[in-house]
């Protein structure tokens, strides 16, 4: 009787013991994984979108010329989102620094509203994967061109429900109101961005950047297009800040390597 | 077989020991006078690190505990009663060594008193003008003997033996009149003197130790740690060792979401905390089982037994006091050698990269055998490896246990905390 009482005892602590490891190493891992996110969570990325017709290379020149200016070399990670959804990833994958720099390309890059929206819903399914992969919990926003208008778009229907924060956006050359010269006559996708503004996040700070090579256009945008950006940002958003650049380099597809351009870049957002 | 060479070659030795039977005695009577308190704070301790202290081991992995309100509040309690017992284990060593090693015809009860207080002198703080708290706690038991000892050779110089009969009562306080004053005066040079060192000290920039990571430093510091805890100078606590190599692990092995590639694989935590500390300070752990299991001796495994589940939690004052270990020599080389060979296999271990070092921080009040599992992110081989660090740890501490038990039974000496005579049964 005693023999088995003595059996009873061995046992039970024994399977206390195996509970006890298995349970410490559930937290453990757990614990690992929470303490990664929490140190991922201080990475703070350049998000970049390029306009119509642009691969996930558009950006490349303007990377090397803002890591030419600095001390901390900035990763380029590069996104290609193909139209079922699939995306490739190029670059550094393992991103380290506080600012990295995330391009966001995809197959489908023609212009046009309907293919916007297409491109807006293929960015949040890149931005939910990056989430998922890097733990970030706020980036910084940059379109190009059409870009811009993709970026917008989301920010309207997307960025809240998907839990991240934007701090800064920044357009350049983005014509809000497609190729219109008159402001009085809106697209269909101006009206609409107008319509949704109120769902833009309130601490957005909103930078706008065009070209000007005359009075009426940078070579490819009208002016009156780009300056329609107003409408949707200005009032509701923390701050909106128009910049204008002439001189050489100001035309449309100049803007992300002009130098003044590149230095605004570096002070927004590095 | 080594065991009985070991046995033959330190038996000798131990019995020259024993036979400095006053200083034996006393150091096992004053044990025997607090063990009580020292089982009674390290409890309340312990039910204190379980259920009520934040962030704790038992509420962040088990999720017991972690009572609010009212309940919350009675962890005030324990932490009372843990002070007023532990917390003064200091003065009681002081009063139980000079009561104890004054001779019965001079006022021993008075040398006792006048001890407490030489050691309460001795342990106020000018900086600050309070008494240390550190001195009268715990880590004052080895100041407490040396006051004691030197209290009772005042008494037996200077004191009168005590009237069998007095014929007042102002008798029996002038006869040790003359030792008590002098107690207190030499205690207030000491005090002086000693709050002169303390301030000179405090000006050596302590972070000379922090900055290092070269294996013979944490070696060193390890052995260091291990005297201070021996001698009492200190509870065992793992605080010291934050040092800034284990941040930058810590960082690296965020960003690359692995261990392997840490600039410093070996540090203090990753040795002695994981593996030196994994079966508490000392490995005494590997001790405690050792004795449930084959000891002969019926004091010996009653304070095991009490032992036990303090010395998983770290808290080893009842094993410490209760067999007692501190002071005396029986089991000085097992207590240095087990935890020492344990990091060595562990450095060997961690350099061949069979195991990734311990970088992740763990919770409070974390049981010592699975700081090194949670602080890997739960690596079994780690976990394995400790646990055969223990296993060796076993047969350091098995020739010395055998050792210990024959002198104590040949010689028909008190064991551990009775004053019965053990005999061969």
């Amino acid at each position: 009787m005693k023999q088995v009482f003595k059996n009873l005892r061995w046992i039970i602590v024994s399977l206390f013991l195996i509970i006890l490891l298995l349970i410490s190493h559930n937290w453990a891992v757990k614990n690992k994984q929470e303490l990664e996110q929490q140190h991922f969570s201080k990475m703070d990325p350049v998000i970049m979108i390029p306009g119509s017709n642009a691969t996930q290379n558009r950006f490349d020149s303007l990377v090397m010329l803002l890591n030419k200016n600095s001390i901390h070399k900035h990763d380029l990670l590069k996104l290609t989102v193909q139209t079922n959804n699939k995306i490739t990833y190029t670059g550094s994958t393992n991103l380290t620094g506080k600012h990295p720099v995330i391009v966001i390309a995809f197959t489908n890059n023609k212009d046009g509203y309907s293919n916007i929206k297409k491109q807006a819903e293929w960015l949040r399914v890149a931005l939910e994967q990056l989430i998922i992969r890097y733990h970030f919990n706020h980036f910084d926003a940059l379109g190009h061109s059409n870009g811009g208008l993709i970026y917008t778009y989301f920010l309207e229907h997307d960025a809240t429900r998907l839990g991240v924060r934007v701090q800064k956006f920044m357009t350049m050359g983005s014509p809000f109101n497609l190729n219109k010269q008159s402001i009085t006559d809106q697209t269909q996708m101006l009206a609409d961005f107008i319509k949704y503004r109120e769902n833009l996040p309130k601490q957005l700070e909103v930078t706008s950047v065009t070209g000007a090579q005359n009075y009426s256009t940078d070579g490819l945008v009208p002016v009156n297009s780009a300056a329609a950006e107003k409408y949707v940002f200005q009032e509701v958003v923390k701050n909106y800040t128009v910049v204008t650049v002439t001189g050489s380099n100001a035309e449309h597809s100049d803007l992300p390597q002009n130098p003044q351009v590149v230095n605004l870049v570096q002070k927004t957002f590095f | 077989m080594i065991t009985e060479k070991i046995i033959r070659t330190l038996e000798p030795f131990l019995l020259k020991w024993h036979e400095k039977i006053s200083f034996n005695n006393v150091i096992r009577k004053t044990a025997v006078l607090i063990f009580p308190f020292v089982l009674i704070g390290t409890l309340s301790q312990l039910v204190q690190l379980i259920f009520f202290t934040p962030n704790s081991f038992s509420i962040l992995v088990l999720h017991l505990g972690n009572f609010t309100g009212l309940i919350g509040n009675t962890g005030m309690l324990f932490k009372l009663l843990t002070e007023s017992t532990l917390g003064i284990l200091g003065i009681l060593t002081a009063y139980g060594t000079a009561k104890f090693a004054t001779e019965m015809h001079h006022d021993n009860q008075l040398a006792g008193l006048v001890g407490a207080i030489s050691f309460l002198i001795l342990s106020y703080r000018f900086s600050n003008r309070q008494f240390s708290i550190s001195w009268i706690g715990s880590t004052g038991i080895v100041v407490g003997v040396l006051v004691g000892f030197g209290v009772a050779s005042i008494f037996k110089i200077w004191s009168k033996p005590v009237p069998s009969k007095p014929i007042s009562f102002l008798n029996r306080v002038f006869a040790s009149f003359l030792s008590v004053n002098l107690s207190f005066l030499i205690a207030i040079i000491l005090t002086v003197l000693i709050n002169l060192i303390i301030i000179e000290t405090s000006k050596i920039n302590p972070n000379i130790i922090a900055t290092h990571s070269h294996i013979f430093w944490i070696f060193g510091i390890s052995i260091l740690r291990l005297l201070m805890t021996f001698l009492g100078l200190s509870d065992g606590g793992l605080s010291f060792l934050s040092t800034t190599s284990n941040s930058t692990n810590l960082n690296v092995a965020l960003i690359h979401h692995s261990l392997w590639s840490i600039p410093f694989p070996l540090t203090i935590k990753s040795l002695y905390i994981a593996y030196g500390n994994f079966g508490s300070t000392g490995m005494l752990l590997a001790l405690v089982i050792l004795i449930l299991r084959e000891s002969k001796l019926h004091d010996f495994k009653i304070v095991a037994r009490w032992s036990l589940l303090p010395i998983i939690f770290n808290l080893n004052m009842p094993l410490m006091i209760g067999l007692p270990i501190m002071f005396l020599p029986t089991f000085v080389i097992p207590y240095f050698l087990a935890p020492l060979v344990s990091m060595f296999i562990a450095a060997l271990a961690i350099t061949l990269h069979i195991i990734p070092a311990m970088v992740y921080p763990v919770p409070t009040g974390t049981p010592v055998f699975l700081q090194v599992f949670l602080g890997t992110g739960g690596n079994w081989l780690a976990l394995l490896l400790g646990i055969f660090n223990l296993g060796i740890s076993a047969l350091i501490y098995w020739p010395f246990l055998k050792l210990d038990e024959k002198v104590l039974m040949d010689n028909h000496l008190p064991s551990g905390l009775s004053d019965e005579k053990v005999s061969r049964s």
